[in-house]
């Protein structure tokens, strides 16, 4: 007795789709392995058991051969799977999951990668259950079940990336629940797989792509197999190497394995490494405070992942252990201080909430080599993963090295004797909602503008400016810090680069005009530049008449004349005019959009650039006051 | 005779306006005296003294011709055997040029005085320290200091000053090499010096491999901006010098077929 694939159908007029959206939502900008290891950490970090026991998160990574592949293969019933499977190769992604199969069964090889957590909440809930943690994960797209206010994920986006690292996009769970299920024993076992939607030899049924691994109840055409409980899940597990420890948690195990960007394919030692020091990277707060532990298990080898042996991030961790010794000037390497930064949470639409809170700025003086992550800010809050490394090399001209942690929210008194106090709560929640999917960073998002009143825009666009001048004070005590209120101000609605040597960048009269954002990144899969930003005037009396971007190549001192031509560029904002004009013999890229418009963003690409050397990104706002429409 | 070296204050600087910038006033040590701090070495300077006459007087050398540099350099640098550490030291160059040479700053640069924008010609008398271009004597020692091959002896009098004066030679290859930060980086010098002096990008038209190349300032300034461009994303002190070879070698090349992009 084993588990079966069934896939739902859906009519002819329904959407199809090619592939899963959520998949591509995570992956954008930062494909590689982090998204992965930052998202996983998340769901488990998120699910620990309200004790006083860590979460306790192990990837196994193994790769199977020969006759172990085959009996593997075939617990996973593959055949019916890959049925299905071949059906959608009429899309690309569906095309890339054939190709996979029939690699995998060419080479009779595939990489599993399991992850395995311990002390956490398991897959709870009904099988149809309108919020669980099973249906959360199993089930949902894009919706969360995870409690609102404290939990690192909130989109329910981030279990995507699952699917988006199996070659097969086909992602197995078994799970032991930590609380009694009335009807059936643990552990529970279901397996998911996201194909395009596809019809059937015949032409007659189209399955709309959506395909389960678990048992079927009666014969109902086109019904959802369940999760497969007690003995026969053990059994099952055991054929999948997929078996767990006693104690309630999730395994969830990820088939062909593959970090969808990467040139080659790394072997398991280097990825091992690469995990470990992700989890050390992105997770330091969680495992410094006995919250959570990861290990790596390689060809049965395991290896925790401990802080002792990253000791590049131990000048963060100096910061919360010699909090209570702080000083109040940085006069000796290794000495921290710290301050408070205030952030006023408005209150919410429904006029609950709104608090005068704090953040902590804790500062450590670095010592000499200590050169990773220096003059960096990790933003961490509760959940206990760093948000963003914020850097803010040569903040002040002549500073002195430093590396500082932000803590915010239920963090805030981490290091103190105090407990998280309401406003704590308060901002929590704030900062939660300031968390675009991906989690990495505190911006202007959809959530706050949905949950909060005015105000909130303010507030979070302020942290990272509050964050700089209190820096400021601390790593240069002796500057002269009259800044004006006017200054400060423009200094926040910068945008474009800044100035590499800390020398005080010459406004542009846009840039005291417009606020915005931007981003450049060079994509090693297409040896090109990507980049994006969002604009608009300052004043609501002003609209945006053009928006010119262009690519700067950096010199070791400045930037040079040299300019890398931009190939594409393209807009959301309706009624945008695009070209592409020539100025001073390099192609550049300009929006003109329609009159009344005042904010407008862009993405676009450079040609190929086989140099890749430093380059930035320019962009000039032409504004003016606002026409009548 | 020993000249007695000194460090011009910077309270000075005031006192080098246009007439001075112009040639029409000299000043002379008893009218600094206030602002000049001894730095405890005497030197002979009488070599360079005779160096800049037999320049002067030379047919070849027309005045303020770059070759100028090229020529004083040798003995200038031999002569004023100081320690980088004293070098670096700007008030030393300012007493040097505004005190002691000022016929010579005027021989070499009046054409860059400009009474309504005077910047340029009191860069030749009062710029120096990081900026290895501007100041006229510190520019050349520091030219001279980058560039020079030791002699096995280590003897000043045995040292190879020929790479110094391609470079000092060759307005545009000074410039671009002087005026950034890689030239901090001897084996980065010399290699600039070697691969783009006009000796070498001669040679390298002559063997007709490019069908229609540069002008050799072109390549110069092409190729030294496209080398900092390539630092932004290298190291160059971690880069063996074969490699730093390698690298000048493979941006030159991409210029001299015109497929170095972007300008």
């Amino acid at each position: 007795m084993g588990g079966q694939w069934g896939f739902t159908t859906s009519r002819p007029t329904d959407a199809r789709y090619g592939d899963d959206v959520a998949k591509y939502a995570m992956s954008h900008g930062e494909p590689g392995l982090k998204t992965f290891v930052r998202e996983v950490l998340q769901n488990s970090n998120d699910a620990r058991l309200d004790n006083d026991q860590p979460a306790r998160v192990t990837f196994k990574l193994e790769s199977l051969q020969g006759d172990e592949a085959i009996e593997y293969l075939r617990a996973l019933d593959i055949e019916t799977w890959a049925e299905h499977a071949n059906l959608a190769s009429d899309t690309e992604s569906g095309k890339h999951i054939a190709e996979a199969i029939k690699r995998i069964k060419d080479d009779e090889k595939i990489r599993i990668l399991t992850i395995e957590d311990e002390n956490t909440e398991g897959l709870l809930g009904e099988e149809n259950a309108d919020e669980s943690n099973f249906t959360a994960l199993v089930r949902d797209v894009l919706f969360s079940s995870k409690s609102g206010d404290t939990a690192g994920g909130s989109y329910g986006l981030g279990k995507a990336v699952l699917w988006l690292y199996s070659g097969l996009s086909l992602v197995m769970f078994n799970s032991t629940l930590s609380e009694p299920n009335p009807k059936d024993q643990s552990p529970r076992l279901i397996g998911r797989t996201r194909l395009p939607t596809h019809k059937s030899e015949d032409g007659d049924t189209v399955y709309q792509g959506h395909g389960w691994y678990g048992g079927l109840n009666g014969d109902e055409e086109g019904a959802r197999p369940e999760s497969i409980w007690g003995g026969e899940a053990e059994s099952i597990a055991d054929d999948l190497q997929l078996s767990r420890p006693d104690g309630p948690g999730t395994s969830i195990q990820v088939v062909d394995f593959r970090v969808p960007t990467a040139e080659e394919r790394l072997d398991d030692e280097e990825l091992a490494d690469q995990i470990t020091e992700m989890a050390i990277e992105w997770f330091w707060p969680a495992i410094y405070r006995g919250d959570l532990e990861v290990a790596v298990e390689v060809d049965g080898e395991t290896k925790q992942a401990s802080i002792d042996e990253y000791p590049q991030y131990e000048p963060f961790t100096n910061c919360l252990d010699d909090r209570d010794d702080s000083v109040s000037e940085l006069n000796e390497p290794g000495d921290v201080a710290q301050a408070s930064i205030s952030l006023d949470v408005p209150e919410k639409s429904d006029g609950s909430g709104g608090a005068d809170g704090q953040l902590g700025l804790l500062v450590r003086r670095a010592n000499k080599g200590e050169y990773q992550h220096r003059n960096e800010v990790a933003f961490v809050r509760g959940a206990g993963m760093v948000v963003e490394y914020y850097d803010r090399d040569r903040v002040v001209v002549g500073n002195q090295d430093f590396h500082a942690v932000l803590v915010g929210g239920r963090a805030r008194p981490w290091g103190t004797d105090e407990s998280p106090q309401d406003a704590d709560t308060i901002v929590e929640e704030f900062l939660t909602a300031a968390e675009p999917p991906q989690h990495d960073e505190w911006v202007r998002t959809e959530t706050l503008a949905n949950t909060y009143s005015r105000g909130f825009r303010t507030a979070v666009e302020g942290i990272k400016s509050d964050v700089t001048e209190t820096l400021r004070g601390l790593v240069a005590p002796d500057v002269d810090r009259g800044t004006t209120g006017a200054q400060r101000l423009g200094n926040r609605f910068k945008i474009g680069n800044k100035s590499r040597s800390g020398r005080s960048d010459r406004e542009s009269p846009s840039s005291q005009r417009v606020t915005g954002d931007t981003n450049i990144s060079f994509d090693d899969v297409y040896t090109h530049w990507s980049f994006n930003g969002e604009v608009e005037p300052l004043s609501d009396r002003n609209e945006i008449r053009a928006v010119t971007v262009s690519l700067i190549r950096m010199a070791e001192e400045r930037a040079t004349s040299d300019r890398l031509p931009v190939k594409n560029i393209s807009s959301d904002t309706t009624g945008v005019s695009i070209s592409l004009p020539v100025q001073n013999g390099v192609q550049v890229g300009r929006l003109e959009p329609a009159p009344g418009t005042s904010n407008i963003s862009f993405e676009g690409v450079s040609i190929e650039d086989h140099r890749q050397v430093e380059t930035r990104l320019k962009v000039s706002v032409d504004v003016a006051e606002r026409r009548d429409e | 005779m020993t000249t007695e070296l000194y460090h011009l204050q910077s309270a000075a600087h005031p006192m080098i306006d246009n007439r001075f910038l112009a040639d029409e006033r000299e000043l002379t040590e008893e009218d600094l005296r206030p602002y000049l701090q001894p730095l405890g070495r005497s030197i002979d300077l009488s070599p360079v003294d005779e160096r800049i006459e037999e320049i002067r007087a030379d047919d070849d050398i027309d005045a303020q011709d770059s070759l100028i540099d090229a020529e004083l350099a040798p003995t200038l640098h031999r002569t004023l055997d100081l320690t980088r550490n004293e070098a670096a030291d700007a008030g030393l160059w300012h007493y040097l040029c505004v005190v002691r040479f000022p016929e010579f700053v005027h021989y070499r640069w009046d054409h860059v005085f400009d009474p309504e924008s005077p910047g340029n010609m009191e860069e030749k008398f009062l710029k120096a320290g990081t900026d290895a271009y501007s100041n006229a004597l510190h520019r050349i020692w520091w030219g001279a200091e980058l560039t020079y091959e030791e002699g096995e002896s280590g003897d000043p009098e045995d040292r190879d000053y020929s790479r110094t004066k391609q470079v000092l030679g060759f307005q545009e290859l000074a410039n671009d090499i002087l005026d950034h930060d890689f030239a901090r980086y001897v084996p980065v010098t010399h290699a600039c010096g070697d691969l783009l002096c006009h000796d070498a990008l001669n040679n390298l038209k002559e063997e007709g491999a490019y069908d229609d190349p540069p002008s050799n300032s072109n390549i110069v300034s092409r190729t030294t901006t496209l080398l900092r461009e390539e630092l932004t994303v290298r190291r160059v002190e971690m880069m063996e010098e074969d490699d730093i070879v390698e690298t000048i070698e493979n941006l030159r090349d991409d210029v001299m077929r015109l497929e170095a992009g972007w300008s």
